[in-house]
């Protein structure tokens, strides 16, 4: 496994154990309809807590081992990486859309006016950027374990 | 990943030069050994600058290194 390619995974777990958790705790207390306090402090301290975590985990990886700099294959599969990435974005963005501005079809669907508290539209935001990310970063890896 | 229909004689080419490692090719190229390991095995397609520079490492005409078989 390449060092470009341990970053990636690195990433990954540390995007999937610490937005994961997030997520998981406040659906949780979205199902439970309990009141969301503080929604935008646990935010930022989530995003510091990657930030700190990818600062730590890239630099022990980048002193045991020669950084490479990015040649053409890497160009090829970051651009693709990043339109998949796009696209999960897009998507999602497209599907908020809808929900909250044509709150009608959700009513048809199970008979509920307003499926997103308002607390929650920062975390649904996060969670589509954090959708986007995961894509890009297992598209990368995808393409540099089986070839391209 | 499905193989690419450029074919190529890097290996055999490697070996004739002194048993070249991917390393040092990748070296004399300007890529990385997995870009090399990927061509090699036919998973991805050099640009056209690439293949170039690869022939001109092992001095043959671009044929002798690179086939098209679709």
């Amino acid at each position: 496994m390449s060092t470009k390619e341990k970053s990636l995974l690195a990433s990954l777990v540390i995007t999937l154990l610490v937005f994961g958790n997030f997520f998981l705790n406040t659906l949780e207390l979205a199902l439970a309809d309990e009141p969301i306090a503080n929604i935008g402090t646990s935010l930022i301290n989530v995003v510091i807590s990657v930030i700190i975590l990818e600062i730590i985990v890239q630099s022990l990886l980048a002193s045991l081992s020669s950084s490479q700099e990015d040649d053409e294959r890497d160009l090829l599969i970051e651009r693709i990486s990043f339109r998949n990435g796009y696209v999960c974005l897009s998507v999602g963005i497209w599907i908020w859309i809808a929900q909250t501005t044509i709150p009608i079809w959700w009513v048809w669907l199970d008979g509920i006016q307003s499926p997103l508290p308002e607390a929650l539209v920062p975390v649904i935001l996060l969670l589509l950027f954090v959708i986007a990310e995961v894509t890009v970063t297992v598209t990368r890896l995808f393409y540099y374990r089986r070839g391209f | 990943m499905a193989p690419t229909s450029i074919k190529n004689n890097m290996r055999r080419l490697r070996f004739d030069a002194n048993e070249m490692t991917q390393q040092t090719l990748a070296e004399h190229v300007g890529v990385t050994r997995q870009t090399i390991i990927a061509i090699e095995a036919a998973k991805y397609s050099p640009s056209l600058e690439l293949a170039f520079k690869i022939t001109d490492v092992f001095s043959v005409p671009f044929e002798k290194v690179f086939q098209y078989k679709p």
